[in-house]
């Protein structure tokens, strides 16, 4: 036994009781476990052995009798039929609440006030499916109930004014670009109209020089046009030059004509030597197509052509069976030829003579 | 014992009739005396004026009802001896403070449990403890390393409880599947079965001497099993509702049960009866630990936490109330040095494990609370699965070992930079109860 500490407030018992307590409690184990192993116990011992218990019977009793003023009575185990019925019915016995209670040393338990009891009430619980008498709620009426469809679907202004935004942005922008098309377009005319000009001042230019102007004037011209781009108040003023010369416009004009004549005439010449030059002459116009060539028309089955029935006699009656034009095989004495086909007009057995008599000339000759 | 008390210090109380017929009723209501101890407040009152001390009585006045006399059969025995002018009233008792301990810090979190976890026992050796869990199985971790040794399969429904045999190679556990198993650890199986409960087993308890095993539940009655023949030798009627808790030792009262019916019981194994009933909780008994140096316990409920003495059967009031539903209740007893008397008392610390995760470190001698510990719980769990099922200290009282609802296990240790400096010991003495120095 391990030795405690004895502290002089609580102290455990002494080891000696400690000892006896231990012991006799094994011994109580002991005696019970050997009753629960179906050993008997001491007063079941007792119990079974042959006693002899002697009484004197009160006076107050109602079977009193003076005689035997006292009676022995024996008292032996007796063996009980096990097959016999019980005598006695089982009663359960209500424990005494008495027996063992003990004074409550706690202060009675606080009552709850209202508003703890408020606190603690619990709402009970709402069903969707089931109304209070528990019926069932229809599929309709919960849905009708149900506060999902009545919930606004609410869209935030955001989306609205991004549109909006958006729209705005886009009509701005294609204005815009209207605008700046138009301005190029109006570049670009500008811009064909100074090209065409000078084209025509090339042209021009190239007149005056057949023309046997000088080449000063010319320079002056181009430096002119070159310096300033103002060609034009140039020209004008070259005319007036010209004008100075005091020659009448009309001969002018059919002196032009017949140099004009002879610039065409001189081009030719000078494109045909160049192309002399070249190794390439007017020969080499290749002629692909010397029936005619660039002929556009399509070709055409020629029998669906004059036709007399029209177009819809091309192939006979609907019940003729002559979708060919022509036979498959044709007698051209080919192999193919002397193969035996049945039903060519003759019967089994009509023409036997007939083979015989070829038979006979092949085997004659 | 509360009301006595106050009985007992009023001023007042020899004045009025009314009071005398009350303390009288009380007495009567405590059936075994309560202290007979020189020194006890009880000798105020029998060393009055108007109560001569029975050594001093006329033989007139002994033949009066006196109300202290049918009560106390064997208080002459004491009362004789102590002369009236050393009986003076002691004044309201003057309370040491307490010493200082050590906070504590949570060290190890083991997970491992697929359920709650309920119960934890320690093996005598030091080596490894066992849990019992929700998960129906009881695992057994290795003390150092934390980590998993065995896993016992058999239970049906959540194992309760769980104890290790200091007496032999068995483990011993139940559950809400009304069985109790032993199982041999020298094979991991279970090789006997105690069949009887009638509901769930909540509690289980070991003899320390004998070769019994007490066990408790939903069906309220104690069980005392004789572990090597599996027959239920005893079983012990008195509660009226589902026992949460019991206590075994080698002293008289042999069994102690607590109760969902409030009341916690200490049975006499001898007479298989109730000894005593200490009904002093208002709410259900979840919890109950015995000092190992000190012949007293204490009680954990949904109410408060509660200190008892067996000596006389004793109730010692209320310790600081953490208020928290304390469902599990451990102690590790230390003997403090008192410089001024030149002697040692038994002192120590308890801890509770709360519902609301709260670990509650008291004062054993003084009450105080002097820590409360709180540890997050396990990621991917309630929060309202914080609670804690049971404390256990292992052998050493070094570590301390939690069984938490979020599934884990969790171990603590005293935390080295906690000084009195630190964690000064905040305490100002309250209304004595029964406790003397």
């Amino acid at each position: 036994m391990e030795v405690k500490y004895v502290d002089p407030d609580f102290p455990f018992p002494s080891h000696e009781e400690t000892a006896t307590v231990i012991q006799a409690t094994s011994v109580l184990l002991q005696n019970l476990v050997h009753v629960a192993m179906g050993g008997q116990s001491d007063a079941a011992k007792q119990a079974a052995e042959t006693r002899f218990i002697q009484y004197t019977p009160s006076e107050q009793s109602k079977t009193f009798t003076e005689t035997p003023k006292q009676r022995v009575i024996k008292m032996s185990a007796w063996q009980v039929d096990p097959l016999e019925p019980p005598k006695f019915k089982p009663k359960n016995t209500v424990r005494d609440p008495h027996l063992d209670s003990a004074p409550v040393m706690h202060s009675p338990t606080r009552r709850l006030t209202a508003e703890e009891q408020q606190q603690w009430t619990i709402p009970p619980a709402v069903s969707n499916w089931k109304n209070p008498h528990g019926y069932v709620i229809p599929l309709d009426k919960r849905e009708a109930a149900d506060g999902r469809n009545l919930q606004e679907t609410v869209v935030n202004d955001n989306f609205a004014q991004l549109s909006s935004t958006l729209y705005a942005t886009e009509r701005l922008l294609r204005e815009e670009f209207e605008q700046r098309k138009a301005v190029e377009e109006q570049a670009a005319k500008v811009k064909q109209a100074e090209k065409e000009r000078r084209l025509r001042e090339i042209a021009n230019e190239a007149r005056m020089e057949r023309g046997g102007i000088r080449r000063e004037e010319r320079d002056s011209l181009r430096n002119d046009y070159d310096e300033k781009g103002h060609y034009e108040e140039k020209a004008v003023k070259q005319e007036e030059r010209d004008s100075h010369f005091s020659r009448s416009r009309s001969s002018r004009t059919e002196e032009d004509n017949e140099r004009e004549i002879r610039r065409i005439d001189d081009r030719t010449r000078r494109e045909r030597e160049y192309r002399k030059q070249r190794g390439r002459g007017d020969d080499d116009r290749l002629v692909l197509d010397p029936k005619g060539g660039g002929r556009t028309e399509t070709l055409y089955d020629e029998r669906l052509f004059n036709r007399t029935g029209g177009l819809d006699s091309g192939f006979g009656n609907e019940d003729d069976y002559n979708v060919f034009d022509q036979p498959l095989f044709k007698n051209n004495g080919s192999a193919i030829d002397r193969l035996y086909h049945a039903g060519n007009g003759k019967r089994m057995g009509e023409d036997l003579d007939e083979d015989f008599e070829q038979a006979s000339k092949v085997s004659k000759s | 014992m509360t009301s006595l008390s106050t009985y007992l210090q009023r001023a007042d109380f020899d004045a009025s009739d009314a009071s005398r017929a009350l303390f009288a009723q009380n007495i009567r209501k405590n059936r075994r005396p309560t202290n007979l101890i020189p020194g006890n407040k009880l000798m105020e009152i029998r060393t009055r004026q108007d109560y001569p001390s029975v050594s001093q009585q006329t033989p007139e006045q002994a033949q009066l009802p006196l109300p202290l006399q049918a009560p106390l059969p064997d208080s002459s025995l004491s009362l004789i001896h102590i002369p009236k002018e050393t009986a003076i009233i002691p004044q309201r008792q003057r309370q040491t403070p307490p010493v200082f301990h050590q906070h504590w810090k949570l060290v190890r979190v083991i997970a491992g449990h697929t359920g709650w976890v309920r119960s934890i026992s320690v093996e005598p050796k030091n080596e490894w403890f066992c849990t019992g869990s929700n998960d129906q199985t009881v695992k057994i971790w290795n003390m150092h390393s934390n980590t998993l040794r065995l896993t016992l399969t058999g239970h049906t429904a959540a194992v309760r409880a769980v104890t290790v045999s200091d007496r032999s190679p068995y483990i011993f556990s139940c559950g809400e599947d009304k069985q109790i198993l032993c199982w041999d650890l020298e094979q991991n199986k279970v090789t006997r079965k105690f069949h009887g409960h009638l509901s769930g087993v909540y509690a289980l308890a070991l003899h320390p001497s004998q070769d019994i095993l007490i066990s408790g539940g939903i069906d309220s009655m104690v069980y005392v099993w004789d572990i090597r023949t599996k027959f239920a030798v005893m079983t012990l009627g008195g509660h009226s509702n589902a026992i949460t808790s019991l206590h075994a030792q080698n002293n008289d009262p042999q069994i102690v049960s607590g109760s969902e019916d409030t009341t916690i019981r200490l049975w006499d194994l001898r007479s298989q009866s109730t000894f005593h009933t200490f009904t002093h909780h208002k709410k259900g008994v979840r919890s109950l630990a015995a000092h190992p140096f000190q012949f007293t316990f204490a009680s954990g409920g949904a109410d408060n936490v509660k200190k008892y003495a067996f000596t006389d059967t004793q109730y010692l009031g209320n310790i600081d109330p953490i208020h928290s539903i304390v469902n599990s209740l451990c102690i590790r007893g230390e003997l403090e040095s008192d410089r001024e008397t030149n002697t040692r008392r038994a002192g120590g610390i308890l801890v509770g494990g709360c519902d609301n995760g709260d670990i509650g470190f008291w004062d054993w001698r003084t009450g105080y609370l002097f820590q409360t510990l709180r540890s997050p719980v396990q990621p991917g769990s309630l929060d309202v699965e914080a609670g804690i099922y049971a404390t256990q200290f292992d052998k050493t009282g070094n570590t301390l070992i939690s069984a938490h609802a979020d599934k884990t296990i969790r171990v603590y240790i005293e935390n080295e930079e906690s000084t009195p400096e630190v964690h000064p010991v905040q305490w100002t003495p309250k209304e004595a109860h029964f406790t003397r120095r």
